[in-house]
């Protein structure tokens, strides 16, 4: 019965084996705990249980690494292989689909699992530095593999119900953020709604809810953590989170399995969707007649959804930030106009390094999954001005947010002035900029080479590249004295400026390399 | 079209060489491609085909050799020869969540097309391409066929005089292919130079007036279609077909003067007859047939099949 998953399994490990990135990814992984050992035996000079500083280090370090591979790595393991139109090829070949979902589920979270069991012995070295107990390693340990075995079936069902890897891994994220952000938050309202007397804390729905909160948030591993480090732990680590998340784990699993029919042959996968761009002439919805900059045109519609999802994103924005504002008024005393503005304006500012962000992953990787490239290279036109034109079109999409960025600058315009005059003179404030621009760069030149999560690698990279540099500044400092720290910081930006440079030269001539293929 | 070329190639390839990662994908190849002719380009899998049409189309730069579209080099002139020539990948490689409108549109605009411009012109390949019924049509929802129309009607929108089609026929079913012949034949009429690599050889004999056989990166065969389907025929070889059979014909011919050989083929009216040109002509085998009172129905130059052609050029085992 279990033959195929066993061919899968062996081929996804041989396959893993091959695969240069995969030994790079471990290595970075290897440095990542290489650095926080050398930063907690230089903070064991300045202040005790340098040990406990080190496993915090690392468990939350295994925590978002735990995260991205939800995010990206689970979430692609059935929608790979509809994108590439080899489910029904597998079924032909007799493999059922709980040995299918087992065969393209198991390497991964094997694959993972050895990542978190190979620094077990590194975490030992943590009882030697002092702060920290066995069983505190253990615990910790077993919370954040039940967690990576439930965030696996996650992505599993994700994957098994969208029909591509990017829905997938937007339904993970959302999941997430509604399990990480959204009890918390839906919590706090109850409470606020309890203690305003607006409904009763004894009706049964209340009580109901409060109690399903209150399961859902002690199944965090967030908290699990948090309690196991605090000192004198000495619960056992097999409490409500390890048995919850195992439990939902295997539900969910289960839930792939029985949707697998429903949705694991579509043809969806096959070819990309037009999303809420209309066939229909409609001054809203259609992407009416192509603009001069055909490009542009082309990917503001059909990459970012055009005039119709402006709108949608404008509405969203708005009531978003309507509700936040109302939050915040109710929750302070004096919550004034410049408030409300400076608000909306860093809220803003959030959402458009969330959105260029997704837009860099997204604008030559469309043309490289779909494989349009050969066509739109032969245009008579440099592939930099396609590359621009692509940008420019993706761009577009982020006019709503800049509209509500610009009214919160409006709002706050004295503070506004007052803030932007200040870290205008910072050369962090500078380094920050850069450093998101290369951020954006890299993430656009990854998703060239890689099928699927080139966003969550260069914001691992980037992390990676950050406590590199916030180590090597702390160890200058210990060298060079404070004032090494600003022209560090000035040699890092420009190094990083040459950087982006060069990127759009290596985009470019990777967009070449790719059409000619 | 703009300014027609007739006193020099549309394509000149001179001794090129390209390899990747160390295999010779093309050792040393030249051939040129006449102005307005259908010009077939054949090879078996992994000979260089695509690459030499990349090289073609300037998606690659050539790393030995020249190559001139127009009378252009192709790695200094890339715009210029990208204004001029259409191609069609042998995968689709169209926008497939637009309407065909939209995906001729969008091409018109990109090539520099006014709006009056594009609606002519995406009338215009619409009906040749007999795809005016479904101009609305979402293209992911087209069969195979349908979408090479519309990768064809793309290749057209900047009305191109010259088209590169790599393999523009594979997969499509029977009837689609032969539309699709129709369509190149058309457009042939229309003076464009077509170049088309394919592996429906017995199509290309028919379509084509001129044609290149390459193998391993190395040409084996490059001028018109009627040379290369009498190649290596040291005699002329005819095939006579007579309206009834007549006894004792096919050893009377044999005794002529100049005959070679007279073979029976399997059918019983058919005569396949081998002479040397330098003692006899078709006129005296034709006087004695009909002296022997032979209702001649047909008489004509036995070509070799374009597949056995293709054979006897091309290597054994496919790369």
């Amino acid at each position: 019965m279990f033959q195929g998953t066993f061919a899968l399994f062996n081929r996804a490990l041989s396959v893993d084996f091959r695969q240069t990135r995969a030994h790079l990814f471990r290595f970075l992984f290897t440095v990542m705990i290489l650095l926080c050992l050398m930063s907690a035996h230089m903070a064991s000079r300045m202040m005790g249980a340098a040990g406990l500083m080190l496993f915090t280090q690392i468990i939350y370090l295994n925590f978002v690494f735990i995260l991205m591979a939800g995010v990206s790595f689970f979430a692609t393991a059935i929608t790979e292989e509809k994108e590439e139109q080899t489910i029904g090829l597998l079924l032909m070949a007799g493999v059922n689909p709980i040995s299918l979902l087992l065969g393209k589920s198991l390497p991964r979270l094997v694959s993972a699992l050895l990542l978190l069991s190979v620094q077990f012995p590194f975490t030992l070295l943590a009882i030697t530095l002092g702060g920290v107990t066995f069983s505190q390693v253990i615990a910790v340990y077993s919370a954040l593999a039940v967690f990576l075995f439930c965030l696996s079936n996650l992505g599993l069902l994700c994957s098994v119900i969208c029909a591509r890897s990017r829905y997938a891994s937007t339904l993970v994220v959302i999941a997430l953020a509604a399990f990480f952000w959204g009890v918390p938050i839906f919590h706090w309202i109850l409470d606020g709604m309890i203690l305003k007397k607006w409904i009763s804390a004894t009706a049964l729905p209340v009580t109901f809810t409060n109690l399903t909160l209150e399961w859902l948030s002690e199944s965090s591993v967030l908290r699990q953590i948090n309690v196991i480090l605090t000192s004198g732990f000495s619960e056992s680590p097999w409490g409500m989170q390890f048995w919850s998340n195992l439990i939902s784990g295997m539900v969910l699993f289960l839930l792939s399995c029985l949707l697998f029919n429903r949705f694991a042959l579509t043809e969806d996968s096959t070819s990309p969707g037009r999303g809420i761009v209309s066939k229909k002439k409609n001054p809203l919805f259609s992407p009416g007649r192509s603009w001069a900059n055909a490009l542009m045109w082309k990917d503001f519609f059909f990459v970012n959804g055009g005039y119709g999802m402006a709108v949608i994103k404008f509405i969203c924005y708005g009531v978003a930030l309507f509700a936040l504002c109302i939050l915040i008024g109710y929750t302070s005393r004096n919550y004034s106009r410049e408030e409300i503005g400076l608000t909306v304006f860093w809220t803003m500012v959030i959402v458009l390094l969330v959105e260029i962000s997704l837009a860099s992953a997204r604008v030559f990787h469309v043309e490289v999954q779909w494989q349009t490239l050969v066509s739109t290279s032969m245009l008579p036109q440099s592939m930099a001005k396609t590359a621009y034109s692509k940008v420019a079109g993706c761009l577009l999409g982020i006019i709503p947010a800049c509209i509500y960025l610009f009214l919160g600058a409006v709002l706050s315009i004295y503070e506004t002035v007052n803030d932007v005059v200040m870290i205008l003179a910072e050369p962090a404030f500078w380094m920050m900029c850069t450093e998101i621009l290369f951020f954006w760069h890299l993430t656009a030149l990854l998703s060239t080479y890689i099928k699927w999560g080139a966003l969550p690698l260069a914001f691992i990279l980037m992390w990676v590249g950050n406590m590199f540099f916030f180590f090597s500044m702390s160890l200058l400092s210990l060298v060079g004295g404070a004032n090494i720290a600003e022209p560090l910081s000035i040699v890092i930006t420009l190094a990083m400026f040459v950087c982006i440079v060069i990127s759009h030269f290596l985009i470019k001539d990777r967009l070449i390399q790719l059409a000619s293929q | 079209m703009s300014e027609p070329i007739f006193d020099q190639p549309v394509i000149d390839i001179q001794n090129v060489s390209h390899s990747f990662k160390g295999h010779r994908a093309l050792q040393g190849i030249s051939f040129q491609v006449q102005p307005q002719s259908l010009h077939g380009f054949v090879g078996p899998n992994g000979a260089g085909k695509t690459t030499t049409l990349k090289i073609i189309c300037t998606l690659l730069r050539p790393q030995s050799g020249k190559v001139e579209v127009f009378g252009h080099d192709v790695k200094f002139s890339v715009k210029e020869i990208r204004k001029r020539i259409g191609f069609m990948p042998d995968h689709f490689s169209t926008y497939r969540q637009m309407t065909v409108f939209e995906y001729l549109d969008f091409f018109g605009a990109a090539y520099g097309l006014g709006l009056e411009q594009r609606d002519q012109v995406i009338h215009d390949v619409l009906t040749l391409t007999d795809m005016d019924g479904r101009k609305d049509s979402l293209i992911s929802g087209l069969s195979r066929g349908m979408q090479q129309r519309v990768s064809l009607a793309r290749v057209l929108v900047n009305d191109p005089d010259l088209l590169l089609l790599d393999e523009p026929a594979s997969g499509l079913d029977p009837r689609a292919r032969i539309e699709l012949m129709e369509i190149l034949q058309e457009l042939k009429r229309m003076g464009k130079t077509i170049f088309i690599s394919s592996h429906i050889l017995s199509e290309l004999a028919e379509l084509c007036d001129s044609v290149t056989i390459i193998d391993r990166g190395l040409v084996k065969y490059s001028g018109t279609m009627d040379a290369l389907l009498t190649h290596e025929q040291e005699h002329p070889c005819y095939k006579l077909t007579l309206e009834s059979e007549v006894e004792g014909l096919a050893e009377t011919l044999a005794r002529e003067p100049g005959v070679i050989n007279v073979q029976k083929t399997d059918k019983a009216r058919e005569l396949r007859l081998t002479f040397d040109a330098t003692i006899t002509t078709t006129g005296n085998l034709l006087s004695k047939i009909i002296a022997l009172q032979g209702a001649i129905e047909s008489f004509q130059r036995d070509k070799k099949h374009l597949n056995q052609a293709f054979l006897d050029l091309t290597e054994q085992g496919v790369r």
